[in-house]
């Protein structure tokens, strides 16, 4: 075992590839959390085209895995594009995208599907009894899913929120095979030259422990902050 | 050139649909009965009385669960063979096979413990004050419950370590997705389109098998929840008589 490497090279490499990885989990949880709302609002809703919509695409992106998806977008679309380019002769390059677009594209989707759900299910635990009460007292529709709806379902649908962003932290080590270099991809590069792969990989599951402890706690800590705005219990 | 050949996706099914069989079912089969055996030894270490192989149990899982799939499965395949040389000649598919079942046992031992520790302590008293012995009581009474609880967890699970097994490709395993690489390969790359999709429609089409499948043996296991799965609907009066 190449101690001085694990200590040394492969650690300030591993550290260089952590803001490109929380970047991509960032800006794909930001795209994907208000459009999943929206989506689980309308199928709460039962709005009559959307609903089956959403219920099927959601169904695939949960139901296939992330490699398939991101091969599908990262090999499949470009080429797509391409016959179209060359259709209709415009004056656009497809294999010249930013490899983070189709990492955006990507995770965004897959979150997209099981963000779905969690909201869906938090908008169901808050119960009737609350729309009923508010529209009773004299709020209209708008109102009462701004002020009273809304804001429970959100609190009761954190600890979901959380678990979806580490898990997607945990995805974004795919992004190498889009030629993103983050941590697996610097580490990878570094071990290439003395074939340390082991090593690399004993890196790499160390930076992913520490940061998924830490995010965990962070995480724990603001659930229990949040506590306080929690629903009641259905009786 | 067509934009999408949507028979030459129906012609590339019939060429993935072997590796399936071949690959996956077999990992996903042996994981589940492996990790259903580690799962549960994890489960009861997490549940016992002893702080050591308390605070191990809970440790082990931390670290799982904190790593990629990828990271683990590269771990495996690059890290055993430096210690132990005669693996070198292993077939891949174990490699992936042993990471699905250190992933499985470490998920399942968090679902087992859940769901033992939904059930109401009064049950086993209960059953035990009846005169059924510990490991009856748990058995005929507890499990019964924990089951039904944990089903829904238990086809995520399941769905879940399906989709994993899509990442074999990278140490060369050939399952569904290594063999659509494999063809797409061949066809230097002109139907990168219609072979992947027609290799994710092949996960969707198993994912809701499972899906469905789970959705009945919940409606089999109903008859084991507490109640026995009847609707009450007179609350009050019971409690009354209870009192009385």
């Amino acid at each position: 075992m190449n101690w001085e490497f694990i200590f040394k090279d492969g650690l300030i490499a591993g550290i260089q590839g952590i803001p490109v990885s929380l970047f991509v989990t960032f800006v794909s949880m930001l795209i994907a959390l208000p459009l999943s709302f929206l989506c689980a609002m309308g199928r709460f809703k039962r709005v009559p085209v959307l609903s089956q919509l959403i219920t099927v695409i959601g169904s695939f992106l949960r139901g296939t895995p992330l490699v398939v998806q991101l091969f599908i977008v990262y090999s499949g679309f470009p080429s797509l594009l391409n016959v179209l380019v060359q259709r209709n002769g415009w004056d656009f390059d497809p294999f010249g995208i930013s490899p983070y677009v189709f990492a955006f594209v990507v995770f965004s989707l897959n979150v997209l599907g099981t963000l779905t759900e969690v909201f869906r299910s938090s908008l169901s635990a808050v119960g009737k009894e609350q729309t009923e009460a508010a529209l009773s007292v004299g709020l209209n529709h708008f109102q009462t899913n701004c002020l009273i709806v809304i804001p429970q379902a959100l609190v009761s649908a954190i600890p979901n929120i959380c678990n979806e962003f580490l898990n997607l932290f945990k995805s974004t080590s795919l992004v190498y095979m889009m030629t993103i270099q983050d941590i697996l991809g610097k580490v990878r590069l570094v071990a290439a030259e003395g074939y340390d792969y082991t090593e690399a990989y004993v890196v790499i599951a160390v930076i992913y422990f520490v940061l998924g402890f830490t995010m965990e706690k962070l995480f724990q800590r603001m659930e229990g902050n949040l506590k306080t705005y929690k629903a009641a219990p259905q009786v | 050139m067509k934009l999408f050949d949507v028979e030459y996706m129906v012609s590339v099914i019939p060429r993935l649909i072997p590796s399936f069989f071949e690959v996956t079912l077999l990992c996903v089969a042996t994981t589940l009965v492996v990790g259903s055996i580690f799962g549960f030894l994890l489960a009861l270490c997490k549940l016992g009385k002893n702080r050591v192989l308390r605070g191990v149990a809970y440790a082990v899982t931390d670290v799982i669960r904190s790593m990629p799939f990828i990271v683990m499965l590269f771990l495996l395949y690059y890290g055993l063979p430096k210690f132990f040389p005669a693996l070198n000649a292993l077939n891949k598919v174990y490699f992936l096979t042993l990471g699905l079942i250190i992933f499985a046992s470490c998920r399942l031992s968090e679902i087992m413990r859940s769901a033992y520790e939904a059930i109401d302590k009064t049950q086993m008293e209960a059953s035990l004050s009846v005169g059924l012995t510990p490991p009856q009581a748990l058995w005929h009474v507890v499990v019964p419950q924990a089951f039904y609880i944990a089903l829904p967890n238990l086809g995520n699970l399941l769905v879940g370590m399906v989709l994993e097994t899509a990442l074999g490709f990278t140490i060369g395993v050939y399952d569904i997705m290594g063999t659509a690489r494999v063809i797409n390969a061949n066809e230097y790359g002109a139907h990168n389109m219609e072979i992947y999709v027609a290799a994710a429609l092949i996960y969707w089409v198993i994912s809701l098998l499972i899906a469905g499948l789970t959705s009945q043996l919940e409606k089999v296991a109903k008859k084991d929840r507490q109640g026995g799965g009847r609707k009450r609907l007179l609350k009050g009066s019971e409690q009354k008589e209870g009192v009385a």
